[in-house]
């Protein structure tokens, strides 16, 4: 029976290896992207998820380090409760955190602006008034500078109407089928578009 | 093969998975791969980012524990998880909740 169990050891190790050499190099390559590892919904960083990243590492580092410090590996007889109580205050002060968090439109995603109509369709070429508004915002939440833009190609001129409008007069020779985009930008939030389709 | 050939191989497994993610990661978060954006910045509920010395003084302490914690493991007898030195998670529990507190006060402190 010995041999049996030293076979299926063999197996499972051969696996587990495979499994761990094909994690770290689909990490290293950027196939499996870390790259929001401790990233809030609203792209900021946390500082919450650092902390429990931080301490899972050293648990489990510690953990290793000791069951494989003697002549023969041995799993530890008891982990002491401070640990749990360590992990216990990271993981609370996570979830008290995402708490205050969810407590407002800001915390929650990234905010962003919009502009109405978001897209619409015509047949007949001529002036259209555009207007940009927050989303994602703390209500009452003032409008800031806006840059607006047109994709290229732009097929048209746009005349920022400030705080928040803007007029797209397209060109006078624009064909039917033509799409044109609207783009509308500033620091801190995700760019607004608007596509209009003649 | 032997099962001390065995426990051998997974030693060696362990090891280097572990401490590859941990260098990967710290590789990443040191340049810029993993975002680590705003991190020492809260956020208020206008949206808008201030800094904030409560978090520095979070992350220091989180790091000090995890140095400490790593070195006493280093020296702790095998099969046996080192203890916490006396206060330690108290002063996590207080660095932790003056995190957590700056962090509502900036919150709601302007909201209506």
């Amino acid at each position: 029976m010995s041999w049996l169990a030293l076979i299926a050891g063999a197996i499972f190790e051969g696996f587990a290896g495979l499994l761990a050499i094909t994690i770290l190099y689909l990490i290293w390559t950027g196939k499996i992207s870390l790259a929001k590892l401790i990233s809030e919904n609203n792209g900021d960083a946390s500082l919450s998820r650092l902390q429990f990243l931080i301490f899972t590492f050293v648990i489990s580092l510690t953990l290793f380090l000791v069951s494989v410090g003697g002549a023969t590996p041995q799993f530890p007889s008891k982990i002491p409760p401070e640990i749990f109580a360590l992990l216990g205050i990271s993981a609370s002060s996570y979830l008290v955190s995402k708490g205050i968090q969810f407590s407002s439109p800001a915390g929650i995603a990234k905010p962003a602006l919009a502009i109405s109509p978001t897209s619409a369709s015509s047949a007949t070429p001529g002036p259209v008034t555009l207007a940009a508004s927050l989303v994602n915002a703390a209500p009452g939440s003032a409008l800031p500078a806006l840059t607006w833009s047109l994709d290229a190609p732009a097929h048209g001129t746009l005349a920022p109407q400030p705080p928040g409008n803007a007029i797209f007069t397209p060109a006078p020779d624009i064909t039917m089928g033509t799409v044109v985009t609207i783009r509308v930008q500033t620091n801190g939030y995700d760019d607004g578009t608007s596509v209009y389709t003649y | 093969m032997s099962h001390d050939s065995l426990a051998l191989i997974a030693k060696w497994e362990i090891g280097l998975f572990l401490i590859g993610l941990a260098a990967i990661i710290a590789y990443r978060l040191l340049n810029g791969k993993i975002n680590t954006r705003y991190l020492l910045y809260g956020l208020d509920a206008k949206g808008n980012h201030y800094f904030s010395p409560l978090r520095i003084q979070l992350l220091v302490t989180t790091i000090g524990v995890a140095i400490h914690y790593l070195l006493s493991a280093a020296q702790a007898s095998p099969g046996e998880m080192p203890k916490l030195p006396d206060g330690t998670l108290g002063l996590l529990g207080v660095s932790n909740a003056a995190y957590l507190g700056g962090k509502a006060f900036a919150f709601f402190k302007n909201q209506q």
